[in-house]
Formats: C-alpha cells, sequence, structure tokens
C-alpha cells in the first residue's frame, strides 16, 4: 500500500509566509525526504485568486507528474461562475483529477443545501470526494450536509486537536465523514479514533507548505496501531475514496 | 555524524536512537478539551515508541486552579516513575501568599527540576512581584523557570523577558512556545540574543518550519526539544526537529543534550 498525501498546495500565496513560493520540486524534495509516495496538490490560485485559473494552472503543472494528482476547487453554478456541476465533473475526470475541494467562506457562499445543492448532489451521484477546510464552514454545517447527503465521501481537513467533543459525535453519526489529519494533534488520538470507530474514518494528510510533510506523518507513524490500521490511513483510505472516479492503486 | 538516519528511522516509526529529553509537557485532564491516555502511563506509552528518555511535567492542574494538588500529582510521578519523568513546581501568582511556601515545599525533592510558570493563564504580567520573588528563589535553588510566552500577551510576550532577563542575569528562563507564531519566534530569538540565560522552546501546534528558524537565529545550544504533550501529541513535535534543515550535531543538541544540561541530568 502506498503513502498518500492528501493534501497539499503549490504556487505563490497573497501573504507569502513562507518566504518563497512552494513549487512542484519542492513539494517532491520533501515527499522524499518523508517517504511519501504520491499527493493530492492544488493550486494556491483556485483558492486565492480564481478557481477556474487555478483548476487549468494544476493541470497543466502536473500533465508529467506521475506522484502528483491534482485537485480542484469547486464553486456552486448560482452565480455563474461555475456551468452546471455535470459537466465539471466530466471535465475532472477526463482530465483524472480524483478529488474536488471547496472554499466556502474564502469564496462566500454557504456550504448547506441551500447555497450549493447542486454542487453537493453532482458529488455525491458521481462518487467524487470532497476535501473542506473545518475553518471554511462549521460543524453544525457538516452535519447538515452529512445527513442530506450520505452518500458524499466527505473528508473535512483543518480539524485541531480541541475537537474530540465535536467530532466523535459526527464520525458516530455520519458514516460518509472522515477527517484529514494533518491539524489533529490530539494526544494519541488517532488510536483513540481508531480504537473507537475503527481505522477507515481518518485520512492522512500534510498540509503542506504551512504545516510540512514528514512530521505530520509522524503521527501516524508512531500511532500505538496495528501496522494494518496505519496503511489505511496513510493511503489505503485515500484510495478508497478516490476508486468511484477511477483511482487504481 | 554519518549513520545518525533520523528521518529515516522516522519514516519507519521506530523509536529514535539519540538522547532525547522532552523539557516541556503536562499531564492529566484538561477543562477545555478531551485528552486521550493523559495520565503517567499514557505519556510513557507516547515516549517509548518515539524513544524519548525522560519528560519535565507539570500537570495541568498546576497551571489551572489548584496548583498545590497539581504540584502532588508531580511529586508522586517522579517518584513512581524517577527514571521516565522530572517535575516542574507549578505556582499560581494570584495567590502571593503562598507562592514561596510551594517551592520551597518541593525544591529540595530529587526530580523536581524547574519552576513553571503561565502569565498567560494566569493573567499575570511577568514582572510582577510574585514573579520577582519566584526568580530570585529560583537563582538561589538552581532551577530554571520555565514559563510560556505568546506573541502579543500583554504578560508574557517573548520581549518581555529581555527585559525580566537582564534584570535577573542568575536566573535561567526558558520561554516555553518561542513566542508562539513565526512572528513571535523572531521576538524570541532577539531576547535571547540580549541575554546568555535565556534559552528557547520548539513547542507548538502550528510552527512546524521554527526549528530551523532558531537554529539560523541562535545556533544550537540554547534551543531544547518541548511537546507540550498531551495537550498535543509528541510526534511531530518531535518530527520538527529530525526533519529541520540543520546539521545532525544541532538536531542532537536541540533533542536531548541541551536538556540534559539545562537540568542536570
Amino acid at each position: 500500500m502506498r503513502t498518500i498525501d492528501s493534501n497539499c498546495m503549490i504556487g505563490p500565496t497573497t501573504l507569502n509566509a513562507r518566504g518563497s513560493e512552494y513549487t512542484v520540486a519542492d513539494l517532491v524534495a520533501e515527499l522524499d525526504v518523508a517517504g511519501i509516495d504520491l499527493a493530492l496538490v492544488y493550486h494556491s490560485l483556485s483558492k486565492e485568486h480564481d478557481p477556474a485559473t487555478g483548476n487549468k494552472m494544476i493541470t497543466e503543472i502536473l500533465e508529467d507528474q506521475d506522484r502528483l494528482k491534482p485537485v480542484w476547487v469547486l464553486l456552486p453554478e448560482s452565480a455563474g461562475d461555475f456551468g452546471p456541476i455535470d459537466d465539471t465533473l466530466e471535465l475532472m475526470m477526463e482530465e483524472k483529477v480524483p478529488m474536488a475541494r471547496v472554499y466556502p467562506k474564502q469564496h462566500n457562499f454557504s456550504f448547506s443545501d441551500w447555497g450549493c445543492r447542486a454542487l453537493l448532489d453532482g458529488l455525491e451521484r458521481s462518487g467524487m470526494p470532497l476535501m473542506i477546510d473545518l475553518g471554511q464552514t462549521s460543524f453544525d454545517q457538516v452535519s447538515a450536509v452529512c445527513s442530506s447527503h450520505p452518500g458524499l465521501k466527505l473528508v473535512l481537513s483543518d480539524v485541531a486537536y480541541r475537537t474530540d467533543r465535536f467530532i466523535y459525535p459526527l464520525l458516530e453519526m455520519h458514516p460518509n465523514l472522515h477527517i484529514e489529519t494533518a491539524r489533529y494533534q490530539t494526544h494519541r488520538g488517532i488510536e483513540a479514533i481508531t480504537g473507537r470507530f475503527g481505522a477507515t474514518r481518518l485520512v492522512f494528510g500534510s498540509r503542506v507548505p504551512e504545516l510540512a510533510c514528514g512530521p505530520m506523518a509522524m503521527t501516524i507513524r508512531y500511532s500505538r496501531i496495528g501496522e494494518g490500521d496505519r496503511e489505511k490511513i496513510l493511503g489505503g483510505n485515500m484510495a478508497r475514496l478516490m476508486e468511484g472516479v477511477g483511482w487504481r492503486d | 555524524m554519518a549513520g545518525l538516519k533520523l528521518m529515516e528511522t522516522a519514516n519507519r516509526g521506530l523509536p529514535i536512537q539519540a538522547t532525547v529529553i522532552d523539557t516541556h509537557a503536562h499531564m492529566g485532564p484538561y477543562w477545555n478539551f478531551h485528552i486521550p491516555f493523559n495520565d503517567a502511563e499514557g505519556m510513557i506509552g507516547s515516549m517509548d515508541s518515539l524513544g524519548i528518555r525522560s519528560t519535565l511535567v507539570c500537570p495541568h492542574l498546576s497551571i489551572g486552579p489548584d496548583f498545590r494538588a497539581g504540584n502532588d500529582l508531580t511529586l508522586q510521578t517522579v517518584t513512581r516513575f524517577p527514571d521516565r519523568f522530572m517535575g516542574a513546581i507549578g505556582i499560581n501568582p494570584n495567590y502571593p501568599d503562598l507562592v514561596l511556601p510551594e517551592i520551597r515545599r518541593f525544591a529540595d525533592e530529587p526530580g523536581m527540576r524547574a519552576i513553571k510558570l503561565h502569565p498567560s493563564l494566569h493573567n499575570y504580567p511577568a514582572g510582577g512581584d510574585a514573579y520577582r520573588e519566584v526568580y530570585e528563589e529560583a537563582a538561589r535553588r538552581n532551577l530554571p523557570v520555565t514559563t510560556h510566552t505568546w506573541r502579543g500577551d500583554k504578560n508574557c510576550a517573548p520581549s518581555i523577558y529581555a527585559e525580566v532577563a537582564l534584570e535577573y542575569p542568575e536566573t535561567v528562563f526558558l520561554l516555553i512556545h518561542s513566542g508562539g507564531d513565526m512572528n513571535g519566534i523572531q521576538e524570541a530569538i532577539e531576547s535571547a540574543r540580549k541575554s546568555d540565560n535565556v534559552y528557547l522552546d520548539t513547542s507548538g501546534s502550528t510552527t512546524f518550519h521554527m526549528v530551523e528558524r532558531l537554529y539560523r537565529g541562535l545556533g544550537s545550544k540554547r534551543i531544547l526539544f518541548g511537546s507540550d504533550s498531551p495537550f498535543i501529541d509528541p510526534a511531530a513535535q518531535l518530527g520538527k526537529i529530525i526533519y529541520a534543515p540543520i546539521p545532525d550535531e544541532a538536531k542532537l543538541d536541540i533533542m536531548g543534550l541541551n536538556g540534559m544540561k539545562l537540568l542536570g541530568i
């Protein structure tokens, strides 16, 4: 089973917190050092400028990168930014894009049925996984969307270490909810969730370049869980989530 | 240093084959969120997985409402596990009459190696009178003072300790979190450059590129590995040193050798 980093970004950012642009070469070097095989990558311009522009860029930039798979950031079709979701999803399949992201807070729409029903319906129908940062939504919205779209493969990222009293009931209620692990630094939290909910609900991600591949992978690699469970979290679960959109590992 | 293979070991999830001393940790439950495996045995589990030899603890209770009960727990812990835990005496300056008696109650106990301050939680300024008594007593007893710091905090911004450390040159100050974010880290480096008795801690849940910045600013001899465990998991915290683009010799200093010197191990 290969290790898959589900949460990577490249490209220039407005605040340049890193001091320089994080490039494909930077990412590949960091993956190599950390022993990570594959990465799902979106472009900073998809988040900080215009999703359509950034999505086109990441697809072109990663065209010859076997280890890096493009992730597109989507908008609801309500204001006319994007065309019908089924057309977008068809294009994603053609371009071998195995996951979508949304930034409702950044892009000013509601992560709810009234705010993006068609988008959520389309993702649910197609089997396309969706990743969203907690900072872009709320636990209440996540719960409502999981309820109204029980077939949606939702991966909640940006989940920090103080959140167990929120995410435990959500994991209990919503079998379609998954947690990306980069910011989930709860003491022995991976072990605790695996013990209670099984190993299928966690998906490894590093959140580079904001965070770092090696240290974030250590959270999983040093968890006191079985090797089979570790392999699921490090890559097997993400591979399974992407099977519906033609992923073959 | 060839053959150290720290990153290769970490990629395989095996215990780190070097001296690792954790100079910033807590213990027990905390009011704000759920912490699995938060007792001594639970922490030893994490330490064993990573290869952490010994950890300096100050239980959450000691920085919260009952520092005396928390310090009792610390003493019990270092007595039960003398090879795995050392204790930091927690004091609460909002009970000024109890501060010095509490330090004196524990200072001679083997295994109690430091004094822990949390000016942010206690909402008490680093230059306040109760803390001044602590700084003097710490110097007399040769106990380092480990203190929470955060950029912009009126009570414990790193720049405040630049002044305090110059006032108390015989007292050793370990600035926990080194200011908390990347701007705070720069402030902490500047404070440490002004006083040789200021040391910097690597813990923080968002600062995963801090170690190279600290190393470039201060060298390796006054930077110490702290995990903040079990407030957060120690694995990624140790990882930020292991994967930092700095020499292996510096990593060994930061992971454990500096901690041994500071705590007299």
